[in-house]
């Protein structure tokens, strides 16, 4: 396409005279004046802009307390997250502490195969007794109960089974649920006959106590309430397996005795020993 | 046709009562009844929201946007002050149900008498709040949307109007209106604390407040405030907090999963404490600061204001805090694993 350029001297000539800067005073001023007002809604719009909380305040104020805002707000940061890294607790924290560790310690009794536990007790008996009870998985517990006067006996239970041997049966006996509930002696260790039992209690029967700060680690000692005894219960807890360690049983309500009163206790546990299968069958001749 | 539409209008409003009545009738029958019921999640939700309303607008705009909710006002601008109005108090409600849901779910683990399952049940009772909040949000948006719908319908009108009055700055509340609105805030949150918490007022903020994550949560959101500064018609103060609770959050939540690497029940339990701090310190935010300055905008800007960000971070972060509460919950009664060892006597 050609491009066709016409000159025409008249037309320029008036539109030089017609667009020359040489306006008149009066137009100039009032076009100066609407520049300024132009250039002054700009710049309040600017600082609007940048004042968030305060938009009325103008000009350098707001530069200054803009800065001084940003300073804040990084220190705050700063103290914020070196309290925090620094290791610093809160009551909630320790809390979730001892409910995490606790379900946990649930959770890993459930996976034991062998406990031994040795219970020793100073009260209810003239003289100290002591059980030691042995379980290997899935089901097997036998129970060896030495009272004060040096009289023993032995309990083997599986499920609902019940077998006993001891000065009055040479030979081990079979019993039923009511007669095995008779002996309170072994109804005093019963929460701590398979991990699974103690394991429900912790879940379920046991009601867990917050009290105290913890070190920041897992909690190492858990304690619970035992409200159908009731009585106090601390258990130990070793933070490498979550195992208990130690159980310590008191009374809450020391002037309380009797058959159903809670034995003050103390056992002692080891996990995953040897333990010689012929121990865990009845003595021969059971009837 | 007219008396077909007629009588469709008739028919509206025993219809609705009859869905009313059938859906109150399924909630008795169902026994359930006590278990839908936490008045004093209740009262908090109610009464928080009735400051937040103080501390945003005049006592004659609340009146007003209540008789607007029944008749629909001729003039624009009432139109849009009451549309605002109702989308606030929907907001609030939702703000403030999910609030209350964290704090009570914070003092029952704090505080966990009894059995695992008290944890449970604790988590269930917390949640109504929320449910009483998102219900009342509901209930709040149906003036919104008739409101809304009017001031849309008249959009092509020549006089806005809004303008006009805001830079007159018609009934906009007293300092002394603001300051009860605060006070009744206050009242709200003591009550939620005294009834929860068996250990007094002090331990309950123990349990609820973190001061590493309230100061990373405000300092953050100033400034993202800063940052972003200030846009006629939408106040960046809700999305600041919104966001801020969030980075909280997910640092937390980082460092959860790095205690569980690690098989460490302090880090966990620490960095658990840290989200359920963030999202308390960011939602108190967004009530405190947020809300009123976002309502403020809106108003100054005299349409209504250009409030999607804001919209979004108050609809959007409750709901995410909600769900990490739930993620919470499931963490905390996750059992550690460790390998067994063995002990010998």
């Amino acid at each position: 396409m050609m491009l066709l350029r016409n000159s025409r001297p008249d037309i320029d000539d008036l539109l030089k005279k017609a667009l020359g800067d040489d306006l008149p005073p009066e137009a100039e001023t009032r076009m100066a004046a609407r520049l300024q007002e132009f250039r002054r809604a700009t710049e309040g719009n600017a600082i609007s802009r940048s004042a968030p909380f305060a938009p009325e305040l103008a000009g350098g104020h707001w530069i200054f307390g803009s800065r001084l805002l940003a300073c804040a707000s990084a220190i705050i940061i700063m103290f914020g997250a070196a309290l925090h890294l620094g290791g610093r607790r809160s009551v909630l924290a320790d809390s979730i502490s001892l409910t995490k560790t606790s379900i946990s310690v649930a959770q890993q009794l459930r996976h034991a195969t062998v406990m031994e536990c040795r219970v020793k007790s100073s009260l209810g008996t003239s003289a100290p007794a002591a059980w030691r009870i042995r379980w290997v998985s899935p089901d097997k517990t036998r129970i060896d109960i030495s009272e004060g006067d040096g009289t023993q006996r032995t309990y083997w239970l599986q499920g609902e089974t019940t077998a006993m041997s001891g000065v009055s049966h040479p030979t081990a006996t079979y019993l039923d649920v009511a007669q095995r509930l008779q002996d309170p002696l072994l109804s005093a260790v019963l929460p701590l006959v398979s991990p699974a039992e103690l394991a429900r209690h912790l879940s379920a029967a046991w009601s867990l106590k917050h009290d105290g700060r913890q070190d920041g680690r897992a909690a190492a000692s858990l304690k619970y309430h035992d409200p159908q005894v009731p009585a106090e219960i601390e258990l130990a807890v070793d933070d490498g397996t979550l195992l208990p360690s130690r159980l310590t049983r008191r009374r809450q309500d020391q002037s309380q005795t009797g058959v159903n009163a809670a034995w003050p206790l103390e056992a002692q546990f080891y996990w995953n020993v040897s333990v010689d299968p012929a121990l865990m069958a009845p003595a021969a001749g059971a009837r | 046709m007219s008396e077909k539409k007629s009588r469709s209008n008739r028919l509206l409003l025993p219809g609705r009562l009859v869905l009313l009545a059938v859906v109150g009738a399924t909630i008795v029958l169902s026994g359930k009844i006590s278990a839908l019921v936490e008045p004093y999640g209740l009262i908090f939700v109610l009464l928080g929201a009735a400051g937040m309303a103080l501390t945003s607008y005049s006592t004659g705009e609340i009146g007003a946007a209540f008789s607007h909710a029944a008749v629909i006002p001729e003039s624009r601008l009432d139109i849009m002050k009451s549309a605002l109005f109702w989308e606030s108090a929907a907001r609030n409600f939702w703000i403030l149900g999910v609030l209350y849901s964290i704090l009570n779910f914070a003092v029952t683990l704090g505080n966990l008498l009894g059995s695992l399952g008290s944890l449970a049940s604790g988590l269930a009772t917390s949640l109504l709040a929320a449910l009483y909040g998102l219900v009342l949000a509901t209930v709040c948006g149906v003036p919104y949307w008739r409101l809304a719908a009017h001031f849309d319908a008249g959009r092509d009108d020549a006089c806005v109007g809004g303008d006009t009055a805001a830079r007159r700055g018609e009934t906009r509340p007293s300092s002394f209106t603001r300051t009860a609105g605060y006070l009744v805030i206050g009242a709200a949150l003591l009550s939620a604390f005294m009834q929860s918490a068996p250990g007094g007022v002090w331990a309950a903020v123990n349990w609820t407040v973190y001061w590493p994550s309230l100061l990373i949560v405000w300092g953050g959101a100033l400034a993202l405030i800063l940052f972003i500064g200030n846009v006629p018609g939408c106040s960046p103060a809700l999305a600041g907090f919104a966001l801020a609770g969030l980075i909280g959050s997910l640092m937390g939540f980082i460092q959860t999963l790095l205690g569980f690497a690690a098989k460490n029940i302090g880090d966990i339990s620490s960095a658990l404490t840290f989200v359920l701090s963030s999202c308390v310190a960011a939602l108190l935010g967004m009530i405190l600061v947020g809300a009123p300055l976002e309502d403020r905008s809106a108003w100054a800007d005299g349409r209504g204001g250009r409030r999607t960000v804001g919209r979004l971070a108050s609809a959007i972060f409750p709901l995410v805090a909600l769900i990490f509460l739930v993620v919470i919950f499931i963490l905390v009664v996750t059992p550690m694993q460790v390998d067994g060892g063995s002990s010998k006597p």
